[in-house]
């Protein structure tokens, strides 16, 4: 799980500062952005999460079967 | 260490240029981006018609590629990236001249596939109907964009990585 998100750190960055830290240096604000940052805070790192669970889903009992 | 710092500050300059005319543009301008996409994006199926003013529109399946449609944030974070990720190949001015460049083709390639491929599963979704029943139409939109965006920069992430570790084997033998 660390090891995805240490992969997945740099895109995961620039994403921020494209969709998020860049708006508020323009001087974006009000609660229509702060739903809409909630959300795209929130998406990637679950998909990173729901990645990781269905890899692991899928991989570690082929690894085990192979391994007995 | 000074031609590091000229060139990083080049790749700001360009971004901040690059946010600053997406911000005023409007779909006619964008056309260097949007063309590409609708032509991409369309098929056998789908035909987008340009729309001046408005963008590229599909008449039979009602959907618009507008300006917010543009997939130029996507570019912005592409390119911010990919300088960021060949940085040390930017030895001397013409080594910089040539990563900032190859960033910005890099980008808008990248762009230019990601946001079809958004627009394409944008599509599906509007025939199939399998979004979530408590998002919006356009919830469910926002929701596919950001993750077809994401996962679009991951892809691209591991494609440059991968390119990387190829040269540097070659650069080996």
């Amino acid at each position: 799980m660390k090891g995805a998100f240490r992969r997945v750190g740099a895109p995961l960055a620039f994403y921020y500062a494209i969709t998020l830290a860049l708006p508020l240096a323009n001087g974006a604000g009000g609660s229509a952005f702060l739903k809409h940052a909630i959300i795209v805070l929130a998406v990637p790192p679950a998909l990173i999460l729901l990645f990781c669970g269905a890899r692991a889903a899928v991989v570690l009992p082929f690894r085990r079967k192979r391994l007995h | 260490m000074k031609t590091k710092l000229v060139w990083l500050a080049v790749v700001l300059l360009v971004i901040w240029a690059m946010k600053g005319y997406y911000s005023e543009a409007g779909a006619d301008d964008l056309w260097w981006i949007l063309g590409p996409t609708a032509r991409l994006a369309g098929g056998a199926a789908v035909s987008f018609i340009a729309e001046p003013g408005a963008g590229y529109l599909s008449r039979e399946r009602l959907f618009l590629i507008e300006k917010s449609c543009a997939g130029l944030n996507f570019m912005i974070a592409a390119f911010a990236m990919s300088a960021f990720a060949f940085r040390r190949r930017a030895t001397s001015f013409s080594s910089g001249a040539i990563v900032l460049a190859g960033s910005l083709l890099t980008a808008y390639s990248a762009a230019v596939i990601v946001n079809a491929a958004r627009i394409r599963v944008a599509l599906w979704l509007m025939g199939h109907r399998i979004a979530a029943p408590q998002l919006t139409p356009a919830q469910s939109h926002r929701m596919e964009g950001i993750i077809v965006y994401f996962a679009g920069l991951v892809l691209l992430h591991e494609l440059i990585v991968r390119m990387q570790h190829v040269a540097a084997l070659r650069g080996r033998t």
